[in-house]
């Protein structure tokens, strides 16, 4: 009897010793399935795949209220912000780049893009090995494939060209690294190869991306969304910046895309300047753009869609319903000739500004008839 | 008590047997008696004698002696076991009254220890115990209040007093970790609860675990401490019924000190001009202030120049609280039993008119009632089981405001509103307001509606044990099953409130409607919350106990225990632990202990293959009293020991986020392509495959003494501890990697200290008796490791300083002149004056900014921690005093009282003494003690920096009890067998240094409900 008791004890023992000692525990800690989804799960069905390409969008940066809540105009001197407790006057014009209240557009760009191209990265890779769905030919799906992988990569070009401007020659990414990964994180050595790798991915997507997009799918890069994303870039690559022993030729490039662009079949019909300047300024321009609304706003090319809002409200002014938050300055009335095309000024110089007397002011040209 | 009982009856017995020896002798007859110190209970079976002739007596029922003794010079040695023994000289005495002190250092006394008990000689760990006694001394209105100051190597923090949610945080040793909060693991009759609401009557006695010896059982969720609160269980004999009532009146400790409105407005014209802003009011306002503070204004002008002050108008002076208990414990030999119940009722401070149906009230309370029953049932002679069951009924008042553990909108308000600018309500009874502070409180207490939350806690488990003699002898098997359950109900219910500025100026009409602004519209009483929150636990423990003692000497106890809980939380993923405990111990003729423990457990949190951790501990103990070489010594020192440890001790409670391990991707963002939104996923973090537990070495070192009577007792303890795992972020992933970087087990911190404990008590005469215990701890952490980059400047790192110190700028004074502010460039949020905060430029590099931030003052968890507790008792008297202080603290107050005119705020007390522009640069050098008073520049002085980290430190007369036990003859005659009134009181005088009227123990935050001094009476009567 003593001893069976003995036995079953040290047998329970010796079962602890055998098995694997987390095994010996059973099942009673093991998570049960809930809610989240996990990486596998995501490309193991096109509609999340194609969510996650969506988010991709989602990394290019809103014009509105960019640096905490201001305008990016406010930072220049054609305008200024009214608000005392953050935008350009917290984050910029006092000097505070990068403490507590700092902009993002400031502190946070080298991450924000980075992450948007690992974003890329990842959808490059991963988008080929989803399963079909049960309705899909693989026809339909390699259709789809090469779309949505030359939307990928127009923006993984794009989100490089954020980075190239801001911070120069800049590591190319163009594939996944994990956290643990190894990876020679050696920059490249010149600037130079940064805009052949940009403009080699324009010019292939280029040939890929469609001319134009239908109504529900604006918003997405098209064929000279991707010229004219290389004409501005090129123009930066010839500009002193990048080419200091003025090679002509870069000029020349430059000037030869824009050209392809406003000779191209798309200028005229799908893009074209506004006709009446005036109309260039109603409120909502890019909003505009959308399906349904009366006053289609040709000019933008790419842009980023953002919901119709309130938005408009804070920088418009007061007189028209708004709160004033974006205030024009002289500067930017100084900017513009009269309407019979005279100059306001007597003098300019060679950026296009008026040239200042010692008292801070312009002289007038009496022939435009401009009063200050 | 009860052992008490027990002895009295048994010697009671023997003296009727005539077992005493009555000596025989020609001399002297003395008289007397002895009797329970501080009361006249007389104490049966004391064993008298007369030293160095071996004749003695002992003590009869009622605690009465008579000896014969030789002569005056003759001295009585009187010893009585759990009593500290005394020596009187008879004298010129023929009567004599001598009164004994219970033995708090009882070697024999049981102590709970994790999953099971250990006598306190056979201790080997380092542990701390408190009983229902000390406690009680504590008029609090929470148990994790009463703590504070009694207990050495523990650190408490209350932060605020708002009835019912005025816990004080408790830090066991400090802290080691700078993730988690640092709170130990609390476990009540053996199973994972928290004690805050248990009522002190209930509780038995409270054992704080500190080093690894004693919390290795714990394995993983051990390494902060663990606290084990027994509640108290009946014992055999007649039942004994126990009532006790409490009335006490609270009132905060310290509120903070604003200016009446004539000083502020000074203050504040000042300001403006120092901004360079226009001026606001005119010397005939001031002056109209002037008057309107002393009193001498009439008619509409007192609203036109109000001089509220909100603390006064919101808040009563006292607020009362009332307790009581009544429990009967007793016992037969099937069954023993405690059976309890109280209720406690604590008010708010807050005034309130009370315009809500059915009497309801905004103003703060707290109502609980609870009940217990411990039963015991000896089924067979080996067969025991028990069922305790637990059950409160809480219920928690308060105004329908915003509130949080650091913040309170009525605190945030009174604090904040300004007294100058509009009466609290106009002579129609509309409410005042601007537009910056329309959020009148009074109104919102008045008519803002009220939020009621009940909670309904039961408690209960089920025990039964059985022994395994026919197996080995001293093998027991034991099971116990529990279940709790927690529903939490909360109604909130709000109405809109107007309030009114006046703008007619001076000469207006008051009652003009036209001559006010409406803020906010009136908006009937609606439901506004209505949340419900169900929690469950269940918990289920398998043990094998074995205890037995071989050829006399050798004593060996063993322990291995089968563990797992589950705990869920409305309809989140259940929280689980599992896992086996086991201890060996072993005694060599109770001189040379050893024991040994481990843990091997896990939770549901980490990957599998990962889940289970390993703790185990080691500890020896040497009673060198216990050898035969100490004889020598016998003669004045009792007891002196020594002990180490050394263990492995977890801790998972580090991070709200569950499964780190798990890539956890999210639906969320996506983008608007033509006009509608398209889903869009995203990438959490990245996961953490090999996430894990905090690992805690630890090694402590003991020892233990006390001598002859107990004069003098002295207990010293070193510990260190090595905390590694630390969940931190690394600061060294590449961001262009584009990943979100996971957290990761690379943090390290250590935390050592010394604990000592000085105890001194004798009697005076043969019947005063006194004790003084003094405690001193010190415990000092540092990081070692939070991941940071290589190349980061020494002085930017957190590393090498103390967890959870404070950041910011180093001030150097004030600036004295343009030339100096000229000097560096000042990116700190607005340009500096002559007089404001000057910074140190600690990278030298012209600019003072963000990079030139480091580690100021101390953390705000004190590194010195000190009590000293003095006590004495004559006849029926008895008083008890306990100071408590911490040092080496540092304090960072909410703005609202900190700085001047915070956010359109106040000015305090401290402000007066201001760098005052209207003198010369070497007077205010010589004088001020507060920078330039601003309006609006206010960014550069308010940058988190060293000048406004306040000294924490502070001493308190933290509790005083005089108690006064009725005469045995008086309460007999009313049928009770014992009647104890009592007067005590807490937090009764603070002495600190911080700038600003504040409880320094308050942990920085002003904008709450301050912590109280209380003020009680009571009595205790048991039938």
């Amino acid at each position: 009897m003593k001893n069976q008791y003995i036995i079953l004890i040290v047998s329970c023992f010796l079962y602890l010793g055998f098995t694997s000692c987390e095994d010996a525990f059973g099942d009673f800690l093991d998570k049960a399935p809930n809610a989240q989804i996990e990486e596998d799960e995501v490309f193991s069905d096109w509609l999340y795949t194609e969510y996650y390409h969506n988010d991709i969008y989602n990394f290019l940066r809103s014009g509105l209220g960019r640096v905490n809540n201001s305008w990016l105009d406010s930072a220049s001197d054609i305008a200024e912000t009214s608000y005392t407790w953050g935008g350009i006057d917290n984050s910029l014009n006092f000097g505070n780049y990068y403490g507590g209240g700092a902009a993002p557009e400031v502190i946070d760009s080298w991450d924000h893009y980075y992450k948007a191209i690992r974003k890329c990265n990842i959808f490059l890779a991963r988008a080929p090995e989803v399963p079909l769905m049960a309705d899909e030919t693989e026809e339909d799906r390699e259709e789809k494939l090469i779309a949505k992988s030359a939307e990928a990569r127009f923006l993984r070009a794009f989100f490089h060209w954020e980075l190239i401007y801001r911070y120069g020659a800049i590591p190319i990414i163009t594939t996944r690294i994990d956290q643990d990964d190894e990876y020679d994180w050696t920059r490249p050595k010149t600037v130079d190869e940064c805009f052949k790798f940009v403009l080699d991915e324009l010019n292939i997507v280029q040939e890929i991306l469609p001319a134009t997009v239908l109504d529900k799918d604006l918003g997405r890069p098209t064929k000279t969304a991707c010229i004219a994303l290389k004409s501005r870039i090129l123009l930066y690559y010839a500009s002193p910046m990048y080419n200091p022993d003025n090679e002509l030729e870069r000029w020349e490039r430059a000037m030869l895309t824009s050209d392809s662009l406003l000779t191209g079949r798309q200028f005229g019909t799908v893009h074209s300047l506004t006709p009446d300047y005036s109309t260039n300024f109603q409120v909502r321009p890019f909003l505009d753009k959308l399906p349904g609304t009366d006053n289609i706003n040709k000019e933008p090319i790419f842009w980023r869609n953002s919901a119709a809002g309130d938005w408009w409200r804070n920088e418009t002014p007061v007189s028209f319903g708004g709160f004033g938050g974006l205030c024009p300055s002289q500067n930017l009335v100084d900017m513009y000739d009269m309407a019979d095309g005279s100059s306001p000024f007597a003098e300019y110089d060679e950026t296009g500004a008026p040239v200042y007397d010692s008292n801070g002011y312009p002289e007038i040209n009496p022939v435009s008839g401009y009063d200050e | 008590m009860n052992r008490l009982n027990k002895i009295k009856w048994l010697f009671g017995m023997l003296f009727f047997l005539g077992i005493s020896t009555t000596a025989f002798a020609q001399s002297v007859r003395i008289t007397g008696k002895v009797v329970l110190a501080g009361t006249d209970d007389g104490l049966p079976g004391v064993s008298i004698s007369i030293k160095d002739s071996g004749k003695g007596t002992v003590t009869d029922i009622d605690g009465n002696f008579r000896i014969d003794v030789t002569g005056n010079n003759d001295v009585l040695q009187f010893s009585y076991i759990g009593f500290i023994g005394q020596n009187v000289m008879v004298g010129d005495r023929r009567h004599m009254v001598v009164a004994l002190r219970e033995e708090t250092l009882n070697l024999e006394e049981v102590v709970v220890i994790g999953y099971g008990t250990q006598k306190k000689e056979s201790i080997v760990g380092a542990i701390s115990t408190m009983g229902s006694k000390e406690l009680r001394m504590s008029p609090v209105s929470n148990v994790t209040q009463a703590i504070a100051g009694k207990v050495t190597g523990v650190i408490t923090n209350q932060t605020q007093g708002q009835p019912g949610k005025d816990e004080a945080q408790i830090y066991i040793r400090g802290i080691a970790s700078f993730t988690g909060d640092g709170q130990p693991l609390v476990l009540v009759d053996g199973v994972e609860r928290t004690f805050s609401q248990i009522p002190m009557d209930d509780i038995e006695q409270i054992s704080i675990l500190k080093d690894a010896s004693m919390t290795a059982v714990y394995g993983v969720r051990g390494a902060n401490g663990v606290i084990l609160v027994t509640t108290k269980r009946g014992q055999e004999g007649k039942p004994r019924i126990s009532f006790s009532g409490n009335f006490s009146l609270q009132r905060p400790t310290r509120i903070p000190k604003f200016l009446n409105s004539y000083e502020t407005v000074q203050l504040l014209e000042e300001a403006y001009k120092n901004d360079g802003m226009p001026s606001q009011y005119s010397a005939d306002d001031i002056e109209l202030y002037r008057q309107s503070v002393g009193g001498s204004l009439t008619g509409d002008l007192r609203y036109k120049y109000p001089n509220v002050d909100w603390y006064d108008e919101i808040l009563n002076k006292v607020a009362p609280t009332q307790e009581y208990a009544i429990n009967v414990t007793g016992g037969t030999k099937r069954m023993n039993y405690f059976v309890s119940a109280s209720f406690f009722d604590q008010e708010g401070l807050f005034k309130q008119s009370g315009n809500y149906d059915y009497g309801k009230s905004s103003n703060a309370r707290f109502k609980r009632y609870s009940f217990r029953a411990n039963l015991d049932f000896k089924v067979t002679s080996r067969f025991n089981m028990a069922v305790n069951m637990g059950t409160r009924f809480e219920s928690r008042n308060s105004p329908a405001v915003n509130e949080a553990w650091d913040y309170s909108e009525v605190f945030y308000e009174l604090n904040r509103t300004p007294g100058w600018m509009f009466p609290i309500q106009y002579p129609d009874g509309r409410y005042g307001g601007v537009a910056f502070a329309r959020n009148n409180i009074k109104a919102k207490l008045d008519e803002g509606g009220f939020d009621e939350y009940t909670n309904t806690v039961s408690e209960n488990s089920f025990v039964l044990e059985h022994d395994l003699d026919f197996i080995t002898q001293g093998l027991r098997i034991k099971g116990m099953v529990s279940f709790d359950h927690f529903n939490e109900y909360r109604r909130r219910f709000t109405a809109g409130f107007p309030t009114y500025e006046y703008i007619g100026g001076r000469d207006g009409d008051l009652d003009d409607i036209d001559q006010y602004i409406k803020y906010g519209e009136s908006t009937p009483l609606t439901m506004d919350r209505n949340d419900q929150v169900t929690r469950m636990k269940t918990y289920l423990e398998f043990a094998l106990n074995y205890d037995r003692t071989f050829s006399r000497t050798h004593n060996i106890t063993g322990l291995f225990l089968y563990n797992q809980s589950n705990y869920e939380y409305m309809a989140d993923l259940p929280r689980r632990y599992q896992g086996v405990v086991a201890r060996g111990t072993y005694n060599y003729d109770k001189r040379y202990f050893l024991e040994a423990n481990f843990a091997y457990n896990g939770s549901e949190n980490f990957a599998k293959g990962n889940r289970f951790g390993f703790f185990p501990s080691v500890s020896g103990g040497w009673i060198l009293t216990n050898e035969q070489f100490m004889e020598g010594t016998s003669s004045w020192l009792d007891y002196m020991k020594l002990r180490a440890s050394y263990g492995e001790v977890g801790n998972d409670k580090y991070h709200e986020e569950r499964f780190l391990y798990i890539s956890q991707w999210q639906l969320g963002g996506g983008y608007i392509f033509g006009g509608s939104h398209f889903q869009g996923i995203y990438e959490g973090t990245t996961p953490n495959l090999h996430v894990t537990w905090e690992r805690a070495q630890k090694y402590d070192i003991g020892f233990e003494s006390f001598s002859k009577d107990r004069l003098i007792g002295l207990n010293v303890d070193v510990f260190y501890e090595n905390r590694k795992n630390i969940l931190t972020s690394p600061l060294t992933v590449e961001s262009a990697t584009g990943v979100v970087p996971n957290l990761q087990n690379l943090g390290r911190a250590i935390n050592r200290g010394i604990e000592i404990e000085l105890k001194h008590s004798n009697t005076v005469g043969s019947s005063v008796n006194y004790f003084a215990n003094a405690s001193f701890a010190v415990v000092k952490n540092r990081i070692e490791d939070m991941g940071e980059p290589p190349y980061m400047p020494g002085y930017a790192k957190q590393e090498g300083n103390r967890i959870r110190q404070y950041y910011g700028f180093v001030a150097e004074g004030f600036f004295t002149s343009q030339e100096e502010i000229d000097n560096s460039i000042q990116l700190l949020g607005s340009t500096p004056q002559i007089g404001d905060l000057k910074f140190k430029d600690l990278n030298n590099d012209g600019i003072i900014d963000e990079r030139d931030k480091t580690a100021i003052g101390y953390s705000d968890i004190p590194e010195q921690v000190f009590s000293l507790n003095l006590g004495c008792d004559y006849r029926n008297f008895s008083l008890n005093v306990l100071f408590q202080g911490v040092n080496n603290v540092s304090r960072y107050y909410s703005a609202e009282t900190m700085y001047e005119f915070f956010n359109g705020g106040k000015v305090s007390e401290h402000h007066r003494d201001r760098w005052d522009p209207s003198q010369s640069v070497e007077y205010n050098m010589a004088h001020a003690k507060y920078p330039l008073l601003h309006y609006q520049n206010q960014q550069n002085n308010h940058n988190v920096n060293s000048f406004f980290v306040q000294n924490g430190a502070y001493i308190r007369l933290k509790n005083v009890e005089v108690a006064y036990t009725l005469p045995k003859k008086i309460s007999h005659r009313a049928y009770m067998e014992n009647v104890r009134f009592y007067i005590n009181g807490n937090n009764l005088i603070t002495w600190d240094k911080l700038m600003n009227n504040l409880d320094p123990e308050m942990n920085g935050v002003a904008n709450v409900y301050p912590i109280m001094s209380v003020y009680n009476v009571g009595v205790n009567i048991q039938f």
